[in-house]
C-alpha cells in the first residue's frame, strides 16, 4: 500500500484540529455549579465548592454516586456494566461533562468561578 | 461476478468475523476518559471488504454486523450508537475512496474518525446538557490512531484475501 500525499494532509488536519480543540478547552475557566440530568430530566444543581455526595437512582433502580470535593466532581460509584463514567476522571472546568450512557446520566459544570483556571 | 453465491458466502463469513471481533473488543474496555473510544477491530473487515469487493458489499457487511451485534449484546441503545458510527464511517470512506486521492490508509483514518464522531454525535443528541468540545480533542486523536492501525491491518488482509479469492475464481 502506497501512502499518498492526501493521506499525510488528512492526518495533519486531524492533528491540528485536535490541537485547536485542546487549546479551546484548556482556556476554559473553572466552573461554579454542577448540573445533573438523569434520564432526560433536570435532576439538580450543586455548588462545586461545596463537598458533598449525591446519589442518583433511575426509574429502573440503577444507581450512580457523584462526589464533589476539593472543587472537582467525579463519579465514585456506578452500577452500569462498563463503568466508563467512573473512568472519566475528575472534572472542574466550565463546560466539562461526565456521562453515564447506560444510566442516561449527565453531569456538566456550568458557570465560572472567580478563581483562575485550575490545571488538573 | 460469475459466482454470486460464493460472494455471498464470503461476505457472510466476513460479517461473522466482524461480529466476533466487535464482541471480543467489548470485553476489554480501554482505560480512556472518553466514552465510546474503541479499537474498532471490526472496521478492519469493513475496510477490507470495501477494497476487495465494493462499497455496496461493505455496507452490507457493516449493517449486518451492527444488526446482529445489537441483537446479541449491544441492546437498543447500543444499536443507535453503533448504527450511526458505522453509517458515518461508511459514507466518508466510500466518498474518499471514490476520489482516488487517498490510499487505503487515508480512507481508514477518515473512517475511524467519522465512526467516533458519529457515536459522540448521538451522545450529544440523546444526553442533555453536554457539549462536544471537551470530547473532541482526545476523540480526534484516538480516531486517527485507530484508523492508522486498522488501515495497516486491512491492507494486509486485503492483499491476502485477493490472493485467496483469485485462486478460487470468486472475483472474475
Amino acid at each position: 500500500m502506497k501512502i499518498k500525499k492526501a493521506d499525510i494532509i488528512l492526518m495533519l488536519v486531524i492533528l491540528a484540529a485536535s490541537g485547536l480543540c485542546y487549546l479551546y478547552v484548556a482556556a476554559k475557566p473553572t466552573g461554579s455549579t454542577v448540573c445533573v440530568y438523569s434520564e432526560g430530566i433536570f435532576y439538580g444543581e450543586y455548588a462545586l465548592q461545596q463537598n458533598q455526595e449525591i446519589e442518583i437512582i433511575t426509574a429502573q433502580k440503577h444507581k450512580n454516586t457523584i462526589s464533589i470535593s476539593d472543587g472537582t466532581v467525579w463519579v465514585s460509584q456506578a452500577d452500569c456494566p462498563d463503568h466508563i463514567c467512573m473512568r472519566q476522571g475528575k472534572i472542574a472546568r466550565s463546560g466539562a461533562s461526565i456521562i453515564c450512557i447506560p444510566n442516561r446520566l449527565s453531569i456538566t459544570i456550568t458557570g465560572a468561578n472567580a478563581l483562575d483556571a485550575v490545571v488538573y | 461476478m460469475n459466482n454470486p453465491t460464493k460472494k455471498m458466502i464470503y461476505l457472510a463469513l466476513l460479517a461473522a468475523v466482524a461480529i466476533v471481533l466487535g464482541y471480543f473488543e467489548s470485553l476489554f474496555p480501554l482505560p480512556t476518559p472518553v466514552p465510546y473510544i474503541k479499537l474498532g477491530l471490526g472496521n478492519v473487515i469493513i475496510v477490507t471488504v470495501l477494497y476487495v469487493f465494493d462499497a455496496k458489499a461493505a455496507l452490507f457487511v457493516s449493517l449486518t454486523k451492527v444488526l446482529i451485534s445489537s441483537i446479541l449484546f449491544l441492546g437498543f441503545s447500543g444499536f443507535l450508537y453503533s448504527f450511526t458510527g458505522a453509517a458515518a464511517s461508511w459514507m466518508i470512506m466510500t466518498l474518499l475512496k471514490k476520489t482516488g486521492l487517498f490510499s487505503q490508509l487515508g480512507v481508514s483514518i477518515a473512517g475511524g474518525v467519522f465512526h467516533m464522531l458519529g457515536q459522540i454525535g448521538v451522545a450529544v443528541l440523546l444526553i442533555e446538557n453536554i457539549s462536544l468540545s471537551f470530547f473532541l480533542s482526545p476523540l480526534l486523536l484516538a480516531g486517527a490512531g485507530t484508523g492508522v492501525c486498522v488501515g495497516f491491518i486491512a491492507a494486509q488482509l486485503t492483499a491476502q484475501l485477493k490472493k485467496i479469492m483469485a485462486q478460487s475464481n470468486v472475483l472474475h
